[in-house]
């Protein structure tokens, strides 16, 4: 009998220290909402591909974190031990100390959960610049640079941040976290992590999720709004084909961006220089090794600990906030904001170029690389399907790049005082 | 830099949200158009340019070969002049199209013998099908 007491106490003794437990006790229930989301995340990303190369690392990453007990994203803390209960290993390891009153103690180190070490590049602000370096290594600057007028295109998606701007000031957030919400309409995660992390930490979480979100949904959300903001007729317009660009343009061009965007826009010069490095290491031809590097093995890191890490903040108690639908509301508005006026300054070069320009490429200056000029492309050849605008739309999609990257140093000049 | 010209919305401008809102979308917008709309002007300037270095180059080019081109010929034997090719007449299928279609037929027939009677000109709207195909193996990898 006694064995079997003894037997039945472990099992309780196993359980009452199991996550199991845990999740229904207190706001265990969070997290396990949280767990529903993160394989519902898991689905899409596995099951319907949307984004997959983000969405699996956020979603597994979400699961991980909010898995009670399992100390993934735990701080690094430190333990005051009086010295009678500190054992002979801690004391050997540790060391004694006297406290002012007169007290040993052994100050006994915990070290942090793994995704907290790795989270600093996110904190720090190191990831997102070393993902603009992979970018603009994979990144043709050739269109932009045959149809300079694309950098129009860049800069009128960026206006839906501001507008959001606005909704996150009357919805009660305060600037730096309405700064931050806002930059998610340039629809691009690096710049808004990057953003985020310096203006206001703390909502890292629910912000990174949705801007990847959006842009994973790039060709759900954006067709609808494409079309019903242009005619057929505009649809239907077969660009005239872009000019050859040199070599020694291409090459020139990431040195004259970096050197006027970072001159007049200091806040700007880590994204835009990173960029700019990653796309001279790819036009130069000279560093073909680490211009590989970059585009490959380094961008596969930063986005294996990016999207980890980015998904280990998401916890149910910082993630199940009416402040979080909020944000994911004010993000989806600046989304569908960059969209749009993209598209109406798109319609504005038609009418300017008499009907030379197909308005559809102006939704592509949301940057989200390739993603938004694939939109465009596949929405032109609905109504037309001889038409091909995928190197006409490249044109904007990197100038909203290098747009989202100066929205960013302007949100951080003004807002970070 | 542009933004030190700026007010500080932190300290006084964060009292009143309208202001706040008004400086900061005013302020951004406008830098980054002016910003990006300053590249529109460089860059077109410095294709430009490009552009016209590297059509000066090929007059110069053109004129050398067209120089070398004459001396040659003016060196030749009158009776060593070749006999111009045959030149399709206006809206005629050239002969290697033909070849080339019967050839395409041939490759799909399967071991039995088609005879090309007639090739009709399709009408095109927008891109032809070659260009339509090149354009697509390019752009396949986006």
């Amino acid at each position: 009998m006694e064995i079997l007491t003894s037997i039945w106490d472990s099992i309780l003794s196993i359980l009452h220290d199991s996550g199991l437990l845990q999740l229904f006790i207190g706001d265990g229930w969070q997290n396990a909402v949280m767990i529903v989301i993160a394989c519902f995340l898991l689905y899409l990303a596995i099951g319907r591909q949307f984004e997959p190369l983000l969405l699996l690392p956020i979603a597994f990453g979400m699961l991980l974190v909010n898995l009670p007990l399992s100390g993934v994203m735990d701080v690094p803390t430190t333990e005051l031990i009086p010295l009678a209960k500190a054992s002979a290993t801690e004391i050997a390891k540790y060391g004694q100390i006297v406290m002012p009153d007169g007290q040993t103690y052994v100050e006994v180190a915990h070290s942090g959960g793994l995704l907290y070490y790795l989270y600093l590049g996110v904190k720090l602000g190191i990831y997102p610049p070393l993902i603009f370096l992979g970018i603009g290594a994979m990144s043709d600057f050739g269109p932009l640079i045959a149809n300079p007028k694309s950098f129009i295109l860049g800069a009128a998606a960026q206006i839906g941040i501001f507008f959001t701007f606005c909704g996150a000031i009357l919805l009660g957030f305060d600037a730096a976290v309405a700064g931050s919400i806002a930059i998610i309409g340039g629809a691009d995660g690096p710049t808004a992590i990057y953003v985020t992390s310096k203006l206001a930490p703390d909502y890292l979480g629910p912000i990174a999720v949705a801007a990847y979100s959006y842009m994973a949904l790039v060709p759900i959300i954006q067709p609808p709004i494409m079309r019903a903001l242009t005619t057929k007729k505009e649809r239907s317009v077969v660009m005239s084909q872009l000019r050859t660009v040199s070599k020694t343009e291409k090459i020139m061009f990431p040195i004259i961006v970096t050197i006027i965007v970072a001159l007049l826009l200091p806040s700007a010069a880590p994204l835009v220089g990173m960029l700019m490095l990653g796309n001279l290491m790819r036009e130069s031809g000279v560093v073909k090794r680490i211009s590989d590097a970059a585009q490959n093995e380094l961008m596969n890191i930063v986005t294996i600990f990016l999207g980890v890490t980015v998904g280990a903040t998401a916890r149910g108690s910082v993630f199940l906030k009416l402040e979080t639908l909020e944000i994911i509301g004010l993000g989806l508005a600046a989304f569908c904001l960059g969209t749009a006026f993209g598209v109406i300054f798109g319609k504005i070069m038609y009418w300017a170029t008499g009907g030379k320009v197909n308005p559809l490429i102006g939704s592509a200056g949301v940057s989200a690389v390739p993603m938004a000029a694939r939109v465009s492309q596949k929405v032109g050849q609905e109504t037309n399907p001889t038409n091909y605008l995928l190197m006409h739309a490249l044109g904007p999609n990197v100038a909203g790049v290098i747009g989202s990257a100066v929205a960013a140093g302007v949100l951080l000049a003004i807002l970070g005082k | 830099m542009l933004t030190d010209f700026m007010p500080v919305v932190g300290a006084g401008l964060a009292e009143s949200k309208g202001m706040l809102m008004a400086v900061v979308t005013a302020s951004g917008i406008l830098i980054v158009f002016l910003i990006l709309v300053l590249l529109i002007f460089i860059f077109y300037a410095y294709g430009g340019i490009f552009q016209a270095v590297t059509a000066s180059g090929e007059k110069k080019k053109a004129a050398k070969a067209a120089a070398e081109a004459a001396k040659a010929a003016s060196e030749k034997s009158a009776d060593a002049e070749p006999t111009p090719a045959a030149e399709p007449a206006d809206g005629e299928i050239p002969g290697e199209i033909i070849a080339v279609i019967a050839a395409a037929v041939a490759s799909m027939s399967d071991g039995k013998n088609y005879i090309v009677k007639k090739v009709k000109r399709a009408p095109v709207s927008g891109r032809s099908a070659w260009a339509a195909s090149g354009i697509f193996e390019n752009t396949r990898p986006f």
